[in-house]
C-alpha cells in the first residue's frame, strides 16, 4: 500500500525560478526510501511540501488517502514528523524535556502524563540522562536525538529527516544513522531520508534521484548505483563498494557480487585461486 | 620554518565555574607549503587551535611564532593585522560571513582592509573569483542570490584574495554535495601553499594530506606522515579510529592473502597491482 | 564572551531559589516602585537591607552581582556627569570657567545612582534564582488577566521563551561571524568612523541574515509540531504557590507600608 502519493507536482519560486517540475512518486507504506539529489536539486523542498510546510504550485499529494489541501492539513501535520538539517534551529524548548514537551502541549495531552510520555521517548533515542539540560551543552548529535525524540513524541506514522545528518560529526552522523536503522526496523512507520550520504541511502529500501526538479532515476539501491558516471553527472556520488567494482571493470574483471567490501574481497580471492 | 608553537595553554573561562583547559602543553613545528590535516573528535581542541594560528585566541600561556611574527601570551599584541594577513581562515559555513551589495565588493573586502588598492583590490578579487569558478555574470549580483555551494565558493574566494601563505581550512565543505565538495578541495589543493585542513574525512586526508596532525581532549597526540599514522595498528584502537575505506580495503586483501609493494593512495594504482602482480 | 553570564540563572538549593517565580516578579515590582517613594535617605537604607537581605536568602555570591554592574558603568557615568552639569540649584560649590557645581546636583546625583543601584541588584537577584522557563511561566499567568482585554498573553510568553532560547545560539553566531571578519581584516576596536561602519555593517548583515534563516527554521519546526498560534494548548510546566509565597507577600506589602510611613512621618 503506497502511504505517499505525488501526481505532477510542481513548485515555483516567486512565480519564476521552477524549483520542482512534474515529480510523481509514490512510497509505500513502512518503506524506507530514501532521496537523493545534488544542492539545490529540490530535494528539500519536496520534503517540505510533503509536511504541507509550503504551498505546492501545481500537482497533488496524497497523504495516506487524504488529499493534501487546507481543511485536511491539521490531519495530515498529526501523520507526518520531520527532523530538519539544523540541529540549532529546530529546538524550541529551553532544555531537553521542554522540547519533547512542546509538540505535547500542542496536541493538548494532559500536562500529568507528560513525563512518562517524554521519558520514554527521550529513553527511545538515549537521551534519558540528558532531560534538564540546556541545548547549548548538548553535542549536535544529541540536539537531533531530541529532535527525533520530540517527532516520535507526537506520535506520527511517517518520518521524513530532511538531511538530518549533514551537519553532524562521524560520531553523530552514525548516532543518527543508527538510530532511524533501527526505528525503520523496530516500528511500522514509513521512513522518508532525504541525504547526501551515499552509504546510507545504499542502504535504504528504494531511492529516488532528484536533478534539476526532475525524477532522474528510482530503483532499488543497487539499480541506482550502477553507473558512476552517469551519477557523477548529476554530481552525486557512489559507495565505495560500486567504485571498486567499476575499477575493476575497467581492467577487464567482472565480479557476481559487490554488496560490500568484505565480499569483493571474497570475490577477488576466488578469482585469484582460479588463475 | 613557517609556524612554531611552543608549550601553548588554553584555558576557557578562567576563574569561572565552568572552566576548563582546552588545550593542553601544545608543540607543534609546520614547514612550508605542505598539507597538514588536522583531526581529533569535536571538542578535543582543533577550533581552539586554529584560533590561536592568527590570533583570534591568545593562549594563556606559551609561545606562538608565525613566519617570525610573535604572538605573546605574556603582554598586549600589536599589528595582529599583519599577522591575519599571512594566516587566512576559511571557517565552517563560510558563507555566513557575507555581506556586501555585491559578489565582487565582498571579494574585495578583504584586500581593502589590509591597505591593497581599489583596483588592486578588484584584479585579485576577479583572478580568485574565477579561480573557484564563479562565472563573471554573477559578480554584479547579491551574494544573497547565490546558491549554497556558490556562496561557499565566493566566501573561499574572499579569503584566497587575502594571498595568504598559511591557509586555515575548518571543514570547508561540511554541508555541501560530495561534487561540489569535490571541486572547492581541488581548488585548494592546486594551490602552493601552507595548508591546515580540519576535516572528519578520514578518506580526503588519506589520499590528499602529507601529515596528520591528532588531538584528543586538549592534548597532541601525534603529528607524523599519514600512511605511518594510519598504520599505527596500536593509536588507531586505543582511539577507536576508522581507518579510511581505501587502506581497509587493502588490509582486507593482504589479510587473504594478497601482497603489495606500499599501501597505495588511490584506487587505481590498488587495483593494478591487484591484477597484475 | 565571559561577560554573557551575567543575570545568568545559577542553580542554587536557596529559599529564594525555590519561591514561586510570580511571588519574586512581584516583589521586584514592588521594590520598583518603592524606589520612588520620597521616603529618603531612610527609605534608602531599610530597602537596601531588603536587598542585602534576599542576597544572603538566595545564596548567591556578591561578587556575581556586582559583575553585573561593570557593562553599565559608562553609562552610570554619563549619567552623572550630565546630572551634575546640567542640575543648577542648591547653593554653588565648585566652579571652573564654565563648569558649575552645586550641591543639590550632587545630591540629587547621588539618590539617582542609589536607584540604579537597588533596581539593577534586584533584578539580577530574580532572574540568576529564577529558572528563566519558569519565570516565563510566571510572566504568562500574570499577564493572563490582560487576556480579558484581547491581550494576547500567550504569544508574548513564548516570544519570550523563545527569545531566552536563543540568546546563546545567537551570542554563539555573532562570536562565530566577528571571527570570520577578523581573519578579514576587520578591526571591531581601532579604526576610522567609516572603517567602524564597515565594520559594524560586517558584522550585522551577516548576523541579520542568520538569525532570519533560523527564525524561518525555527518556524517551520513549530508549524510541524502542531503549533498553531491562538489554538488552546496544554502546558507542561505549572507554578503553585505554597506558604513560603505568602509569607514573602506579606513582607513585601509591610516593606511598602513602612515606607509611606516614612514618607509622611518620619522627614
Amino acid at each position: 500500500m503506497n502511504i505517499i502519493e505525488i501526481k505532477n507536482l510542481k513548485f515555483t519560486y516567486d512565480n519564476k525560478e521552477v524549483i520542482l517540475d512534474d515529480v510523481s512518486l509514490e512510497i509505500k507504506k513502512g518503506s524506507y526510501t530514501t532521496i537523493i539529489g545534488h544542492n539545490g536539486s529540490g530535494k528539500s523542498t519536496l520534503a517540505r511540501l510533503i509536511a504541507g510546510l509550503l504551498d505546492k504550485s501545481g500537482g497533488d499529494i496524497w497523504v495516506n488517502g487524504l488529499l493534501l489541501k487546507e481543511e485536511n492539513l491539521k490531519h495530515i501535520r498529526k501523520e507526518i514528523g520531520i527532523v530538519f538539517q539544523n540541529p540549532d534551529n529546530q529546538f524550541i524548548g529551553s532544555s531537553v524535556k521542554d522540547d519533547i514537551a512542546f509538540g505535547l502541549e500542542n496536541k493538548c495531552i494532559n500536562p500529568k502524563e507528560m513525563d512518562d510520555i517524554i521519558f520514554k521517548y527521550a529513553s527511545r533515542v538515549g537521551m534519558e540522562n540528558f532531560l534538564d539540560k540546556e541545548p547549548h551543552l548538548l553535542s549536535g548529535g544529541q540536539k537531533q536525538r531530541v529532535a527525533i525524540a520530540s517527532v516520535l513524541a507526537i506520535n506520527p506514522s511517517i518520518i521524513i529527516f530532511d538531511e538530518a545528518t549533514s551537519m553532524l560529526d562521524p560520531k553523530g552522523k552514525k548516532e543518527i544513522k543508527d538510530l532511524i536503522k533501527n526505528l525503520h526496523k523496530d516500528s511500522d512507520k514509513t521512513i522518508i531520508s532525504i541525504t547526501h550520504d551515499i552509504e546510507e541511502a545504499y542502504h535504504s529500501d528504494y531511492i529516488y534521484v532528484l536533478n534539476k526538479g526532475k525524477i532522474f532515476k528510482k530503483g532499488k539501491p543497487n539499480e541506482i548505483f550502477n553507473n558512476s558516471k552517469e551519477l557523477n553527472n548529476i554530481k552525486l556520488d557512489v559507495p565505495f563498494n560500486v567504485k571498486i567494482k567499476e575499477e575493476l571493470e575497467k581492467n577487464k574483471i567482472k565480479i557476481e557480487s559487490y554488496n560490500s567490501v568484505e565480499e569483493i574481497v571474497e570475490n577477488l580471492c576466488r578469482l585469484k585461486l582460479k588463475n | 620554518m613557517p609556524i612554531e608553537i611552543e608549550k601553548l595553554n588554553f584555558i576557557y573561562a578562567k576563574d569561572m565555574p565552568f572552566e576548563y583547559t582546552a588545550l593542553k602543553d601544545i608543540d607543534l613545528k609546520l614547514q612550508d607549503n605542505k598539507f597538514y590535516a588536522l583531526i581529533g573528535k569535536t571538542g578535543s581542541g582543533k577550533s581552539t587551535l586554529i584560533q590561536h594560528l592568527n590570533a583570534l585566541l591568545i593562549g594563556s600561556s606559551g609561545k606562538i611564532k608565525v613566519n617570525n611574527f610573535e604572538i605573546y601570551t605574556d603582554k598586549k599584541n600589536k599589528n595582529l593585522k599583519n599577522l591575519r594577513k599571512e594566516v587566512g581562515v576559511v571557517f565552517q559555513f563560510s558563507e555566513q560571513q557575507l555581506f556586501e551589495e555585491t559578489v565582487l565588493k565582498d571579494v574585495m573586502f578583504g584586500p581593502l582592509n589590509f591597505k591593497v588598492s581599489e583596483s588592486e583590490a578588484k584584479a585579485k578579487a576577479i583572478k580568485y573569483l574565477k579561480l573557484v569558478g564563479i562565472d563573471e555574470k554573477l559578480f554584479e549580483k547579491s551574494p544573497f542570490e547565490l546558491s549554497g555551494g556558490q556562496k561557499r565558493k565566493v566566501a573561499i574566494a574572499g579569503i584566497l584574495a587575502l594571498e595568504p601563505q598559511i591557509l586555515v581550512l575548518d571543514e570547508p565543505t561540511a554541508g555541501l554535495d560530495p561534487e561540489s565538495a569535490k571541486e572547492i578541495l581541488e581548488i585548494f589543493f592546486s594551490l602552493n601553499k601552507t595548508i591546515i585542513l580540519v576535516t572528519h574525512d578520514f578518506d580526503l586526508v588519506y589520499s590528499y594530506a602529507d601529515e596528520v596532525i591528532f588531538l584528543d581532549n586538549g592534548n597532541l597526540i601525534t603529528k607524523r606522515e599519514t600512511v605511518d599514522f594510519f598504520t599505527d595498528d596500536e593509536l588507531i584502537s586505543k582511539y577507536q579510529l576508522e581507518l579510511p575505506s581505501l587502506l581497509n580495503f587493502q588490509n582486507k586483501l593482504s589479510e587473504k592473502g594478497f601482497s603489495f609493494t606500499k599501501k597505495h593512495k588511490n584506487l587505481k594504482d590498488l587495483i593494478k597491482e591487484v591484477i597484475y602482480e | 564572551m565571559n561577560n554573557f553570564t551575567i543575570g545568568k540563572y545559577l542553580p542554587l538549593d536557596s529559599f529564594v531559589h525555590k519561591l514561586d517565580p510570580r511571588t519574586k516578579i512581584i516583589m521586584l515590582l514592588l521594590i520598583m516602585g518603592a524606589v520612588f517613594i520620597k521616603s529618603g535617605w531612610i527609605g534608602y537604607f531599610i530597602i537596601l537591607g531588603f536587598i542585602a537581605l534576599s542576597l544572603i536568602l538566595s545564596k548567591i555570591k556578591i561578587s556575581y552581582v556586582l559583575n553585573a554592574f561593570k557593562p553599565l558603568i559608562m553609562m552610570m557615568v554619563f549619567l552623572i556627569v550630565i546630572n551634575v552639569l546640567v542640575i543648577k540649584e542648591g547653593n554653588l560649590i565648585f566652579s571652573y570657567g564654565f563648569i558649575k557645581i552645586y550641591d543639590k546636583a550632587i545630591l540629587d546625583t547621588l539618590y539617582i545612582s542609589v536607584r540604579l543601584l537597588i533596581m539593577i541588584s534586584a533584578s539580577t537577584i530574580l532572574t540568576m534564582s529564577s529558572n528563566p522557563l519558569d519565570l516565563t511561566v510566571g510572566i504568562e499567568k500574570l499577564l493572563k488577566p490582560l487576556g480579558r482585554f484581547n491581550f494576547p498573553y500567550e504569544d508574548v510568553a513564548m516570544m519570550i521563551s523563545i527569545a531566552l532560547r536563543f540568546i546563546p545560539t545567537i551570542i554563539e553566531e555573532t562570536q562565530k561571524i566577528m571571527n570570520a571578519q577578523r581573519s578579514r581584516g576587520v578591526d571591531y576596536e581601532e579604526g576610522k568612523i567609516k572603517e567602524k561602519i564597515q565594520a559594524v555593517l560586517s558584522l550585522i548583515v551577516p548576523l541579520f541574515s542568520t538569525s532570519l534563516n533560523m527564525a524561518e527554521d525555527l518556524a517551520s519546526a513549530m508549524e510541524a509540531r502542531g503549533y498553531i498560534p491562538q489554538e488552546p494548548r496544554t502546558r507542561y510546566r505549572d507554578l503553585k504557590y505554597n506558604i513560603k509565597d505568602y509569607i514573602v507577600f506579606l513582607i513585601g506589602v509591610l516593606l511598602v507600608v513602612l515606607l509611606v510611613w516614612v514618607s509622611y512621618y518620619a522627614i
